[in-house]
C-alpha cells in the first residue's frame, strides 16, 4: 500500500487540504490504521499547541518581511530549475495551439482505445480489480505548503541541483570526475584530471 | 473491425499527437559568442585573452528558465613576468540563486612568461528568461597565483586561499615523489605511483547538501525511518604538526543525515590564524569509514589570535548514501586539514603525517598527486620523470 506523505497527513489533520486531496486522503486513512494514528497525533499536537496560548516575544513585522523576501528568492530559484529535466512548464497565461492539438488527439486516442480494445469487463470484474489495485486512480497534484530548499547532490553521475520537484545536472560525466569534495559551507567541488594533457580542472558549484 | 483495421485507426490518431508533442519540445540554440558571453579580464591583468571558442555551447528555454550548457575554451597568454601556477575564473549567469554561478580553476600549472594555455569551461548554469538585456553569461577573472605565491585578482571566491593550498600541497607532493625517485630509483617511484593509483578506488559517498531548513518533531523522525535526532560527538584524529587543534565538536544526526556541525578549535601556534578547515569522516554501522566533506570556518574575516579558542559552525544538512542506499551514521571523526595564517602562509598535513595515519586510505589525494598518477598511467614512467624534472 502506498502511504501519503507526512506533509499531506499534516494538512489533512489541520483541515488545510484541498477538496480532492481531502477526498483521497480520507479514503486512504479510513482503511489504514497507521496513517489514522498519525493524523490523530497531528490533531492532538495541534490542540496542545493551541492550549498553550503562549506566543514568543518576536518582532512580527520583521519576521514577515524576512519571510516574504525568502519566499520571493526561493520562488525565483524554483522557477529556474523546475521542469528542466524534460518536462514542460505550465503557464496558464499562454495559449499553445500545438499543445492543445496534442492533448486533444491523446484524448481521442484514449477513447478510441477504449472502444476498440475488445470486450469490456463486467461490473463485478471492475469491482474486483478496483479492490486489488494499489495504484491510486487519481494522482492529485499537491501544492507544496512550503517552498522546498534547494539541494546540491554529488554522486557518481555528476553534480545535480534539485529544487521544487525539478532537477538539473550542473556537471556531468563528460570528462571523468576524479574526485568530488563537499564543503558544509554550501559548495561542491568536482575535480577532472587529464593525464594526456597533464592538467587538472576543478569546477565549483554553489548552493547560493 | 479486424485487428489490422484497429491498428491503422490507432496509428492515424496517434501521429498528429506525436508530431505536435515533438513541435513543443524545447529547441536548443547555439550561443553567439559576441552577444551571449562577456569575458572580463581587468585591464592590468597579467593574463590576456588571445581567443575564445564557444564549442557546443547551447541555450535551451525550459518554462521560465534558460539553461545554459557551456563548453567553451579560453586561450590565455601570460603577459606578466612571473610563472603562473594557478587560475580561477568566475562564471555567472545570475547572482544569488542556486545554479546561477560556478567557477573553474586550473591549479598545478607552470606557465612561463609569454606562453599561452587553454582553459576549458564545461559547466551548466540557469537564469530566468525574463532577466534584463545584456550577455547571458559573464566570465570574470577571480585570481591568478604565481610561483612566488603572490596573487592577482578580485578574489571574490577566496581563490587566493584555495590556489595557495593547492600549490602548497603540490610542492609537498612533488618533493615527496622526487625524493622517492632520488632515494629508491625508478622502481621506488613506480611503487609509489602504483600505491597511489591503488588508493583511487577508495569508497566515495553520494552527498546531498542543503541549507538547514528541516522540520522538527515527528515529521523528521518519520522521514528518517523513525530514527530520531541525536547529538553525536566528533572524535578527532591528532596531527602533531597542526598549528590548530580541535577541542570538541558535535553534529545532529538522524539516520543518514548530519546537520549543523559545530567544532571548537584552539590556536596552538604562536601566530594569528585567519582560516581553518576540518576534514569530516563518517563511519557506518559496519565500521566502514568515508570522507564525507569538510567543515570550514564560517567567518570570512576570522582572525584567531595565538592561544585563543573559536567555533566553526555551519548551518547546513548533509545526507549520505552509497549506490542508492542510505548510509546510517554511526560515528564521526574530524581532523585539521587546512590552516591559513593571518600573513597568508598556509599549513597542510605533511606526507609523513598522512602516511602514518588512517588518512592515507580515506583522504583524497591532492590534485597534483592525482595529476602525476594520471600521467604515469597514461604515458608511463619516463613521462612522469620528465614532468617531475620540469620544476
Amino acid at each position: 500500500m502506498t502511504h501519503p506523505r507526512e506533509k499531506e497527513l499534516a494538512l489533512l489533520a489541520g483541515g488545510d487540504a484541498g477538496h480532492w486531496q481531502r477526498f483521497t486522503l480520507d479514503r486512504h486513512v479510513r482503511s489504514c490504521a497507521e496513517c489514522l494514528a498519525k493524523v490523530a497525533e497531528y490533531r492532538q499536537l495541534r490542540e496542545t499547541l493551541a492550549a498553550t496560548d503562549e506566543l514568543p516575544d518576536l518582532n512580527w513585522s520583521l519576521l514577515e518581511a524576512e519571510m516574504r523576501a525568502n519566499i520571493h528568492l526561493g520562488f525565483e530559484a524554483g522557477q529556474c530549475v523546475r521542469g528542466v529535466r524534460g518536462e514542460w512548464a505550465w503557464n496558464p497565461g499562454a495559449w499553445n495551439p500545438r499543445l492543445a492539438v496534442a492533448v486533444g488527439c491523446l484524448l481521442v486516442l484514449a477513447g478510441a482505445g477504449y472502444f476498440l480494445g475488445g470486450p469490456h469487463p463486467s461490473a463485478s470484474q471492475t469491482s474486483r480489480n478496483a479492490t486489488a489495485r494499489t495504484v491510486p486512480l487519481y494522482k492529485v497534484p499537491v501544492v507544496a505548503a512550503e517552498q522546498e530548499d534547494a539541494v546540491l547532490e554529488s554522486s557518481n553521475s555528476g553534480l545535480e541541483l534539485r529544487s521544487g520537484g525539478g532537477s538539473l545536472t550542473l556537471l556531468s560525466q563528460r570528462g571523468v570526475i576524479a574526485h568530488q569534495t563537499v564543503s558544509a559551507q554550501g559548495e561542491i567541488r568536482a575535480r577532472y584530471v587529464d593525464g594526456e594533457a597533464g592538467t587538472v580542472t576543478i569546477n565549483n558549484v554553489y548552493l547560493q | 473491425m479486424s485487428k489490422w483495421q484497429r491498428a491503422g485507426v490507432l496509428v492515424a490518431l496517434a501521429l498528429p499527437a506525436v508530431l505536435a508533442a515533438q513541435e513543443t519540445s524545447p529547441d536548443p540554440t547555439r550561443l553567439d559568442p559576441a552577444s551571449s558571453v562577456k569575458i572580463d579580464l581587468p585591464a592590468d591583468s597579467p593574463l590576456t585573452l588571445l581567443s575564445s571558442s564557444m564549442g557546443e555551447s547551447r541555450a535551451t528555454s525550459r518554462g521560465g528558465a534558460l539553461v545554459l550548457d557551456l563548453h567553451m575554451g579560453l586561450t590565455l597568454r601570460n603577459a606578466g613576468t612571473r610563472h603562473v601556477r594557478g587560475v580561477t575564473l568566475l562564471i555567472t549567469a545570475q547572482e544569488f540563486a542556486p545554479g546561477g554561478r560556478g567557477s573553474v580553476a586550473r591549479p598545478s600549472i607552470d606557465v612561463p612568461p609569454g606562453q599561452t594555455f587553454t582553459l576549458p569551461i564545461d559547466i551548466r548554469l540557469v537564469r530566468p528568461v525574463q532577466q534584463t538585456a545584456g550577455p547571458l553569461v559573464r566570465v570574470q577573472l577571480d585570481g591568478i597565483l604565481f610561483d612566488d605565491l603572490s596573487f592577482f585578482g578580485p578574489n571574490k571566491l577566496n581563490s587566493q586561499r584555495a590556489l595557495t593550498f593547492w600549490e602548497t600541497e603540490a610542492q609537498r607532493d612533488r618533493a615527496y615523489y622526487k625524493q622517492a625517485l632520488q632515494a629508491r630509483g625508478e622502481r621506488g617511484l613506480r611503487e609509489e605511483m602504483l600505491a597511489s593509483l591503488g588508493r583511487n578506488d577508495r569508497p566515495q559517498l553520494d552527498v546531498s547538501l542543503s541549507r538547514n531548513g528541516r522540520a522538527t518533531g515527528a515529521a523528521v523522525a518519520a522521514a528518517n525511518n523513525g530514527a530520531p535526532d541525536r547529538m553525536a560527538q566528533f572524535a578527532f584524529l591528532s596531527l602533531p604538526g597542526a598549528p590548530v587543534q580541535p577541542v570538541e565538536g558535535w553534529a545532529a544526526i538522524s539516520g543518514n543525515e548530519a546537520r549543523s556541525p559545530q567544532i571548537e578549535i584552539v590556536n596552538q601556534s604562536g601566530r594569528p590564524v585567519r582560516y581553518v578547515e576540518i576534514g569530516w569522516l563518517v563511519r557506518d554501522k559496519q565500521g566502514h569509514e568515508y570522507l564525507a566533506g569538510s567543515v570550514p570556518a564560517s567567518e570570512t574575516a576570522m582572525v584567531l589570535p595565538a592561544g585563543q579558542h573559536a567555533h566553526l559552525l555551519q548551518d547546513t544538512a548533509l545526507k549520505f548514501s552509497r549506490t542508492g542506499r542510505p548510509v546510517e551514521i554511526e560515528g564521526m571523526t574530524g581532523f585539521v586539514s587546512q590552516v591559513e595564517f593571518a600573513d597568508g602562509h598556509v599549513w597542510v598535513p605533511s606526507r609523513q603525517e598522512i602516511n602514518s595515519s588512517p588518512l592515507l586510505r580515506i583522504m583524497a589525494p591532492s590534485p597534483e598527486e592525482q595529476r602525476l598518477a594520471d600521467i604515469y598511467a597514461k604515458k608511463g614512467l619516463p613521462a612522469l620523470i620528465t614532468e617531475l624534472n620540469r620544476y
